[in-house]
């Protein structure tokens, strides 16, 4: 680039160098020749013209003016070295005078003044050109010198603007352009000074540069979108397995694809042949492909065929197209890797049979439900035949067959790509509908749509008839098909928890627990037999049924005891009318085997929610209503009542407490004396619980006994009693009343209780008291529950020697007829008899049967309740052995009762009061 | 060409545009001045204070002069001057004939002519002067001419050549060169000559005095004018450098004058002497 911009520069300075020397050596002097010829004819000019001016003064004398003119000249011509006037005889008209010193005269000039051819004077000149032409030439040198120099600054200006403005800008883009050829496009393109001149030539750089980036792009896009293609050509072959060949049969030249490689088992890396091709086709396929071959390149055509390929691995099926262009004279084609397809198929195959010859219906359809496909186990299933199902709607899936919910449900779930499986009803032909147990499946295509939903159909009725009779176990009473207490609770919960709605409790309807056992069914059962005693009980269940809406439930919780649930209920009114509905159905007679049959029922009502929110509060409360109804009389209803509850209360205090009074000896006996009627002598007593309760005071038995009764306390309880009725034994024995008998009552819970006999024996023996003083007492209803145990203990105890009596007899179901087995020695006539005598006849005459029946039972008899001494003479000419009551003594404490009786010495006939 | 016509008559159209209105601002009155030295000494020495009058006068005054004395009397008989700084005889044929007033003039001292020889040029008196060529400036000029004349011939006797070398100056320096034997000069030129001039004169004979030149005024000038210039003039003269440019006239003391102050001169017996003109 230097040497460049030297080149430009020096030619210019030569220039300026040729142009100094010129003007030095050849201008200049040629100049100051001419200058001097010029001066030198100037000045002879003005010579003669001055010799004309002059003349006029001269003739006139006025020397003056020649004075003035010449001074006026020769001041103005400095080359004038000396100018001189002498008149024509040789006097010097002007200067003055001559100067002295030696004048440096280059040239003289010499002219005549004349006048009409008379000589006036003489003008002579003499000029000293060489300091002018001095002076001028130092001027011209000097000027030259600024030329020179001005030459010089613009040289070098021009290579300083050249370099500043062409040669760098020109080095940058060179350093660009090189930058280019390396690839580098997109580099700025370096800036240019403005007004160089340059821009159209940097414009065009940058448009051959953008131009060429753009080609450069265009190429190397294209480069890559055709190696792209020619990689994803090749990488979709490989995919799909498929590979592409070309033949030319003239010079038998083939090619193909890499892909091809792998498809016909060929050695990679080597390059195939026409021969090679077919190395590794199956010997049996071979020949007929080579004649595919060999037919489309004579004659044309296409060709499609299958072969197998021997592989390490086993055979695998290549699917191969053939097409001959007669154009180029090629053939060519593909090949693709079939087996896959082949294994699919064959895999399909298998999976058709399996739904086509599978136990189950199968049934597909697409995504409206439109069946497309059902399996033979269908038709065989339903009777349909295939022709008659495709295009159908199925049954099975429609709104018909399924309650809403469920049907919401079903579409739901399936339309959502999930299976399902649920019963379902189906219709066979006839119009007979089945369960089947369904399952459901959506398939998808592989786009993830939904397309198809597969049905498969296990007939389950059977299964489904086992499971409702299992549920019907499970659920409900086996003898009298209403709900069992389990069914009844879950109903009853149900309700409860409907009640929190508060849809429900706007409506303020409620519902009411009904519990109700038949009177006397013990009795029934026992006389006439369980036989009886369960058609008796299915008979009612049906009343009960009848007597009730649907919606309500009717339940037998066990033995005797059914409970209602009665929902919804608008008021008591209602509740007691349906009540009562009840009480009338189940007190009509019953026919049963030719036989009437009428019992009674006792029933509590329980208001939901009023008396409870829990089942076991409710049907708590509905028993005590219905013991109410029991106490009241039986054949009855009672709604629970806050009475009731307070009872309730009472019973659970009481059971909290009663173990705690035992201990404290809160519990103590009472004794009534029984007497001899026609002695009038005390023989023994009667011992009667009492407890004196701290804060309650004196609580009389019946108030706790059936508390205990339930709770189980009883049995410490009587086994308190009875070694407390030993210890008075005891006592009295001491006292030396020895011959004193005193009677307990067992009650039936203590009776029932198998370890009695031991008891009562144990402390018997521990107390040293002769057994036959003490008697035992039980009710009749004691009796009723299981007669065979019952009379098995009664004999144990008599056994011991202990004295057995009946308490309380003529009130229930007693039965003469029965009661002859009973192993029994005393029978206690019931106060309910005694009481009335002698006002009513037939008590008196039922108290004389009794008394007269059971002498001839060989029983004694006590009567109980003997308040008046008319009653004590009917009872003695009746021949009643015993009796105690009032007449003869209140109950007493030990000491009191021990007061009563006679010195021991003496014959006990006196009787206190 | 075109180009250059069109620039002159650019010239032409700014001066006819601006010229009148001066012109119009301020009257022009000519000033002439009688050729007692050469044409560019005359003008070298008027010019400048006919600026400074210029400056201040109402009017404008015009310098003119003639290349010699004769043809200036001839254009001053004319009556063409307004102004004109004359020969104080001629003032008596200008006042007598063109009706011209004299209005100031040097006060310091009279104009006496002077008769000058070439100090080396053997003439030691005034008898040698017989019959030899004397020069003089013209006929008319007062002191240097026919005053001078007038006592050659009458005082002394002597006839001489006159030679008329129209200026005082051309006068010494004929004298000088030996041209001629002797020049009549006056006092105050002779002082104005170059000093190698002078040191080769001698004088060899002075008139009797007469008054300086005045400054005249035409009859047609207004009495404002006439008294403006007085004014101006007077007041000017009081400026040193005013009194300079005067020196150089040479006018050493300007002050006013009447024609009385010149009527004497008619007693002189000059008109034997005295040339008309046309």
């Amino acid at each position: 680039m230097r040497s460049f911009q030297t080149k430009l520069v020096l030619p210019l300075v030569l220039l300026v160098v040729l142009i100094g020397a010129f003007v030095e050596f050849y201008w200049l002097p040629s100049w100051q020749q001419q200058e001097v010829e010029t001066r030198l004819t100037e000045d002879r000019s003005s010579l003669e013209l001055l010799s004309k001016v002059l003349r006029t003064p001269i003739i006139t004398g006025d020397l003056a003016a020649v004075y003035d003119l010449l001074d006026q000249l020769t001041v103005e011509r400095s080359h004038w070295q000396n100018l001189t006037l002498t008149r024509e005889d040789g006097l010097l008209l002007y200067p003055l005078s001559i100067p002295n010193e030696a004048l440096d005269v280059s040239h003289t000039l010499k002219t005549d003044v004349r006048f009409q051819d008379q000589l006036l004077a003489q003008l002579a000149l003499s000029i000293n050109l060489t300091p002018y032409l001095e002076a001028e030439r130092d001027r011209l040198r000097m000027l030259e010198l600024i030329l020179l120099a001005v030459a010089l600054a613009a040289v070098l200006l021009i290579a300083w603007l050249q370099r500043q403005l062409v040669l760098k800008p020109i080095e940058r883009i060179s350093g660009t352009a090189r930058q280019i050829a390396k690839g580098d496009f997109y580099s700025p393109i370096p800036v240019h000074p403005p007004r160089s001149g340059l821009d159209d030539f940097f414009h065009a750089f940058r448009v051959m540069r953008d131009s060429i980036a753009e080609k450069h792009e265009e190429l190397s896009q294209q480069i890559t979108e055709r190696k792209n293609a020619e990689r994803r050509l090749n990488d979709s072959q490989r995919v799909a397995l498929l590979g592409c060949w070309e033949w030319h049969a003239e010079d038998n030249s083939f090619w193909c694809s890499e892909s091809m490689y792998p498809i016909m088992h060929l050695p990679e890396r080597t390059l195939a042949d026409y021969k090679g091709f077919f190395a590794n086709i199956h010997p049996a396929d071979v020949g007929s492909v080579k004649a595919n071959f060999d037919r489309i390149a004579e004659a044309g055509g296409s060709f499609d065929v299958e072969f197998r390929v021997n592989t390490a691995n086993g055979l695998k099926f290549v699917h191969m197209i053939g097409q001959h262009d007669d154009n180029s004279d090629r053939s060519f084609g593909t090949c693709q890797d079939v087996s896959e397809r082949k294994d699919i198929e064959s895999s399909l195959r298998k999976l058709s049979s399996a739904i086509t010859y599978s136990g189950s219906s199968v049934m597909i359809t697409d995504i409206i439900g439109t069946i497309e496909y059902v399996n033979p186990k269908y038709t065989e299933a339903t009777g349909y035949q295939l022709g008659e199902l495709l295009g159908q709607q199925p049954e099975i899936l429609s709104r018909q067959w399924m309650s809403a919910g469920k049907y919401e449900t079903l579409w739901q779930s399936i339309l959502a790509g999930k299976n399902w499986r649920g019963e379902l009803q189906s219709l066979r032909r006839d119009g007979t509908t089945f369960w089947s147990l369904v399952s459901i499946s959506p398939i998808k295509n592989e786009f993830g749509e939904l397309t198809h939903f597969v049905i498969v159909l296990e007939d389950v009725s059977e299964l489904k008839q086992a499971h409702a009779k299992m549920e019907q176990l499970a659920l409900y009473d086996e003898l009298t098909g209403l709900a069992n207490r389990r069914l009844f609770y879950s109903k009853l919960g149900n309700l409860l928890d409907k009640l929190d709605e508060p849809a429900q409790k706007a409506k303020g309807k409620t519902g009411a627990v009904m519990l109700l056992d038949l009177d006397y069914f013990k009795t029934i059962n026992d006389t006439r037999g369980h036989h009886i005693g369960d058609e008796l009980l299915k008979a009612v269940a049906r009343r009960l049924r009848h007597a009730l809406h649907e919606e309500d439930v009717a339940a037998r919780l066990g033995g005797d005891e059914f409970a209602l649930l009665i929902s919804p209920v608008e008021n008591e009114e209602q509740v007691l009318s349906i009540a009562e509905r009840i009480l009338a159905a189940v007190t009509r007679p019953f026919n049963l085997d030719d036989a009437e049959l009428q019992v009674t029922t006792s029933l509590g009502i329980a208001l939901v929610p009023k008396d409870g929110t829990e089942p076991d509060s409710l049907l708590k409360h509905a028993d005590l209503a219905m013991y109410q109804a029991k106490e009241m009389g039986r054949n009855q209803c009672r709604f629970f009542t806050e009475s009731l509850h307070e009872q309730l209360q009472t019973y659970m205090r009481f059971t909290r407490e009663m173990p705690v009074a035992l201990e404290n000896g809160e519990f103590l006996l009472n004794y009534q004396p029984q007497v001899d009627l026609k002695s009038g002598e005390i023989i023994g007593a009667e011992a009667l619980i009492r407890w004196q309760h701290p804060e309650l005071g004196l609580v009389p038995p019946p108030a706790f006994i059936s508390v205990a009764e339930e709770t189980g306390f009883i049995i410490p309880l009587g086994r308190w009693v009875v070694a407390e009725a030993c210890k008075a034994l005891r006592e009295l024995k001491a006292a030396g009343q020895g011959h004193m008998r005193i009677s307990v009552n067992l009650s039936a819970r203590q009776f029932r209780d198998p370890e009695l006999i031991s008891m009562i024996s144990q402390i018997l023996a521990d107390e040293g008291i002769s057994p036959d003083l003490l008697e035992i007492e039980i009710t009749e209803t004691l009796l009723m529950h299981d007669v065979k145990q019952a009379i098995a203990t009664l004999e144990q105890l008599q056994a011991l020697g202990i004295t057995v009596a009946i308490d309380d007899f003529g009130i229930g179901y007693s039965s003469f007829n029965y009661l002859k087995t009973l192993p029994i020695n005393v029978l206690k006539v019931d106060r309910e008899f005694i009481k009335d005598i002698p006002d009513h006849l037939d008590d008196m005459e039922i108290t004389a049967a009794i008394i007269s029946m059971a002498h001839r039972l060989n029983l004694s008899v006590v009567a109980e309740g003997i308040e008046t001494e008319v009653q004590r003479v009917f009872l003695e000419e009746h021949n009643c052995e015993y009796g105690q009551g009032y007449l003869f003594s209140r109950p007493l404490p030990l000491d009191q009762f021990k007061a009563l009786l006679p010195a021991p010495v003496e014959c006990a006939t006196d009787t206190a009061e | 060409m075109k180009y250059c016509s069109l620039r002159w008559l650019w010239g032409v159209l700014c001066f006819l545009l601006l010229v009148p209105t001066h012109g119009a601002a301020k009257e022009i009155y000519s000033f002439a001045i009688v050729p007692q030295y050469s044409a560019g000494d005359t003008f070298r020495v008027w010019q400048p204070i006919i600026r400074h009058l210029n400056d201040v006068l109402p009017f404008r005054l015009a310098l003119e002069t003639a290349p010699d004395i004769s043809s200036f009397e001839e254009l001053c008989e004319d009556g063409q001057f307004d102004f004109a700084f004359v020969n104080p005889y001629h003032l008596l044929w200008l006042n007598r004939n063109r009706g011209y007033e004299p209005l100031l003039s040097d006060r310091s001292g009279r104009i006496s002519g002077v008769l000058v020889t070439r100090r080396e040029g053997g003439i030691a008196n005034l008898s040698q002067l017989d019959n030899q060529s004397v020069a003089f400036p013209s006929p008319n000029s007062l002191g240097a001419s026919m005053m001078l004349r007038r006592d050659l011939s009458e005082a002394f006797q002597l006839s001489v050549h006159p030679r008329y070398v129209k200026s005082h100056s051309s006068v010494y320096l004929n004298v000088a060169l030996g041209v001629t034997a002797a020049g009549g000069g006056v006092q105050k030129t002779l002082e104005q000559q170059p000093q190698h001039i002078r040191d080769q004169l001698q004088v060899l004979h002075r008139t009797e005095e007469v008054p300086s030149h005045p400054v005249v005024v035409h009859p047609r000038v207004s009495q404002d004018a006439r008294q403006a210039l007085v004014d101006v003039m007077l007041k000017l003269a009081q400026n040193e450098e005013f009194q300079a440019l005067l020196r150089k006239v040479p006018v050493y003391q300007l002050g006013p004058v009447s024609f009385s102050d010149y009527e004497p001169l008619q007693q002189l017996g000059l008109e034997a002497y005295y040339e008309e003109q046309r």
